[in-house]
């Protein structure tokens, strides 16, 4: 019995100081490859952050600022390489959509550019800030300049390319004659026939598909329209028009801006429609 | 074969404790929505922090090593209205409030003297309360109502109790960390050097292991409780925890003169006693030190020496769905047991680990117990050391089934004439009907020796029951 115990014990104890020893040398390894993002060709990187922004050495310390913030709060779902294999992440969405965001695939569920661009610096601060409601976390209150100095970092850590600066999509404000009415309500629900919105969210909105993958071959359930509470990218009337604009990239729903072209303004009567079926 | 009266009488009792079960089974939708407090306050799935609830993943883990909140933010809540995402938050109670039931429907022990079969209510409802006070304030308030709870009281003896009140943990805990959170000025922030959190502070009934690689509290497999002879308050079956956690010592009684369980949870390892306890992170080093008052002490402490700890922990991986600890502790508890009427010293040292593997979640504690201080004519018949190992497996099936496997084994100290070994194998298959609500299906088998030994008074045990949170 004794001799056992004493066994285990050093066994246990040896395996204890390996893994110290290796987790050290993991880390030391890891900074060296990531002290300042994950650079590749540094002079390209330094070219990046002018154009993104401006001023350098503000936007450097922003990174650098970012870098500590993704390690403490964002690498535990999206990785230390931002492919979004972090130790958490696959407990998000075991065997279904969604798992957290492979920044280095350059595929963005939420943006404001047309599908298939990056998003803006401001669509990844948006995303930052507001959470997505069930899988990621509100970071409101780090703050706007936190929020902007982990976008900058992702960006050039992972991203490694020219973020565009604004959109060719055209947003119609949501006022004058592009308010809430019947008639509106009306239209949108023969636009969510012509769009064949029903084939994936169903005749009542309440989605019901079960056989969509997502770039990744998880299964997608389409969101049920009659809740809000599942609006990945957002309940406002605001963020559900930019949501049938442009699409969630990395999903089968597609962006429909180049449907509404010219006739911008008809996509509220669709945002309307949605509303109504939420009793909104 | 033809069955037995008794059989039919099982059966019967089977059978009606299934239905009400089944009913609720039957109208419960089977989506995976968030529920319990936390999640309901961040508008998150409890897989954002759980692999499935109670174990934590690594954003769980950070989470409550920031003091419930969100890394690297602020969010007290004596603000009017918080704004969490894109949800006006006012201050509701379902946000701090918490519930969790569990327990076994049905049980069946057998092998064991004399073989057993129950069915029963969830044992364990608990209520949690559980936020923020200020950005740098937490607390953490439990309620519980606990039945078939195994006490020990004088002359080895043991009491079965039911109880309400305040639970295995209540406690305020304290952000001493510099602030660099939020909206700090940024050269500030790059100045602060290697990432750090805390120093957090823990005043009240804590459970020390919380941070340690294998957390006592966190258990999948719940703890089934033993049996006594009510007639004499004698024990005929120790309750079945993980034994690397456990006393280990046959015949120790507390500083008040209440018997030990073998099988209880003490020390480091306790559920939850009265103590202080410190810790903070620098990079992928977490330190832990803090003394606790002593096992069940509570205000009639006797002895008035204070046990400390310290236990030290790295973390590695945090890519490729990786993650993992090792930690190792060392615990003096102070005077802290009785063997006869002399008070003692118990020195606990172990090592834990945990390695998450995409759905696989391994981890273990080997604990070795050393009593220190034996009056001389009580030293030749008390072993002095105690050894114990629990290791378990969890994997996540499917998104609906979680399989657990867990081996235990504990090298038992104390009195010779007492002592006895054990070794068990656990096999525990969980359906999550939701992804708080789960039902279990456990098996576990004494694949060591049977005898009329407390600690080995069974062959198998099979138990279905619930795990809900609210």
């Amino acid at each position: 019995m004794c001799t056992l115990i004493k066994t285990l014990k050093r066994i246990s104890l040896l395996c204890f100081t390996i893994v110290l020893m290796t987790s050290t040398a993991i880390r030391s390894q890891e900074m060296d490859h990531s002290s300042m993002g994950n650079p590749t060709d540094e002079t390209q990187d330094q070219d990046t952050m002018e154009k993104m922004n401006g001023n350098r050495d503000g936007d450097e310390m922003a990174v650098m600022k970012g870098k500590m913030i993704f390690s403490m709060s964002c690498v535990y779902c999206h990785g230390s390489r931002g492919e979004g294999d972090g130790a958490a992440s696959m407990f998000l969405g075991p065997y279904s959509h969604p798992r957290p965001n492979n920044f280095t695939s350059g595929i963005f569920k939420f943006r404001s550019t047309e599908s298939g661009e990056l998003p803006l610096l401001s669509d990844l601060m948006r995303t930052i800030r507001e959470g997505i409601p069930g899988y990621m976390p509100s970071f409101r209150n780090m703050g706007e300049e936190g929020l902007r100095a982990v976008a900058l970092y992702i960006a050039k850590a992972f991203i490694q390319a020219d973020l565009p600066t604004t959109t060719s999509i055209k947003y119609v404000k949501h006022v004058g004659p592009y308010i809430y009415s019947p008639q509106s309500v009306r239209r949108g629900e023969i636009l969510y026939g012509i769009m064949k919105c029903n084939e994936c969210h169903g005749a009542d909105g309440k989605a019901g598909r079960t056989d969509l993958r997502d770039e990744r071959k998880l299964m997608v359930h389409p969101i049920d329209l009659t809740r809000q509470e599942t609006f990945g990218n957002g309940t406002s009337h605001e963020d559900i028009y930019r949501t049938i604009m442009t699409g969630l990239d990395g999903t089968p729903m597609p962006g429909y801006s180049d449907l509404f072209k010219g006739e911008e303004d008809s996509a509220w009567d669709l945002v309307h429609y949605i509303l109504s079926l939420q009793g909104r | 074969m033809p069955k037995s009266p008794a059989w039919n009488v099982i059966g019967i009792k089977w059978l009606i404790s299934f239905m009400p079960m089944l009913f609720l089974l039957s109208i419960l939708p089977t989506n995976a929505e968030a529920i319990p407090a936390f999640a309901r306050k961040y508008d998150l799935s409890c897989t954002s922090c759980h692999t499935k609830a109670p174990r934590l993943n690594a954003f769980g883990e950070a989470f409550h090593m920031a003091g419930y909140q969100i890394p690297q933010t602020e969010e007290g809540e004596l603000r009017e209205k918080r704004q969490i995402g894109r949800i006006v938050s006012e201050k509701t109670f379902l946000n701090i409030f918490a519930l969790r039931a569990t327990g076994n429907f049905v049980e069946s022990i057998s092998g064991g003297h004399p073989p057993e079969t129950n069915l029963a209510l969830p044992r364990e409802i608990e209520l949690y309360f559980a936020g923020t006070f200020t950005e740098d304030v937490s607390y953490f308030f439990n309620l519980s109502h606990e039945a078939d709870t195994i006490e020990g009281i004088d002359n080895g003896r043991f009491e079965k109790t039911t109880a309400f009140g305040l639970g295995k943990e209540f406690f305020l805990m304290f952000d001493l960390s510099p602030s660099h959170r939020g909206a700090t000025n940024m050269h500030e922030i790059t100045m602060t050097g290697p990432m750090r959190m805390g120093p957090m502070i823990m005043v009240g009934k804590v459970d020390p292991s919380t941070n340690f690689s294998y957390p006592t509290n966190r258990q999948f497999i719940l703890d089934q409780p033993g049996r006594i002879d009510t007639n004499n308050g004698t024990i005929q079956r120790f309750t079945l925890s993980p034994y690397a956690f456990s006393a280990k010592f046959f015949g120790l009684s507390t500083g008040e003169g209440n018997t030990i369980e073998v099988t209880k949870g003490v020390l480091y390892n306790t559920p939850g006693d009265f103590g202080i306890d410190v810790h903070a992170m620098l990079g992928r080093f977490m330190l832990q030190t803090g003394v606790m008052q002593g096992i069940d002490a509570g205000s009639a402490d006797i002895n008035e020496k204070k046990d400390p700890y310290v236990m030290t922990r790295v973390n590695f991986g945090s890519r490729n769905y990786f993650s993992g600890s090792a930690s190792a502790l060392a615990y003096w508890g102070n005077d802290t047991a009785k063997v006869g009427n002399d008070l003692v010293d118990w020195f606990r040292t172990g090592v834990s680990g945990n390695i998450k593997y995409k759905l696989l979640d391994l981890y273990g504690a080997l604990i070795w117990d050393k009593i220190s201080g034996l009056p001389a004519a009580t030293a030749s018949v008390f072993d002095e050391t105690a050894f114990g190992m629990t290791l378990e497996s969890d994997f996540i099936l499917t998104d609906r089934y979680l399989l657990s496997l867990r081996y235990d084994r504990m090298d038992a100290g104390g009195f010779a004439n007492q002592k006895a070994d054990g070794e068990v194998l656990t096999l525990q298959l969980r359906k999550y009907f939701r992804d708080n609500y789960a039902v279990y299906l456990r098996d576990s088998v004494n694949i060591g020796r049977v005898s009329t030994n407390p600690l080995q008074n069974f062959r198998n045990l099979i138990a279905l029951g619930v795990d809900l949170d609210f």
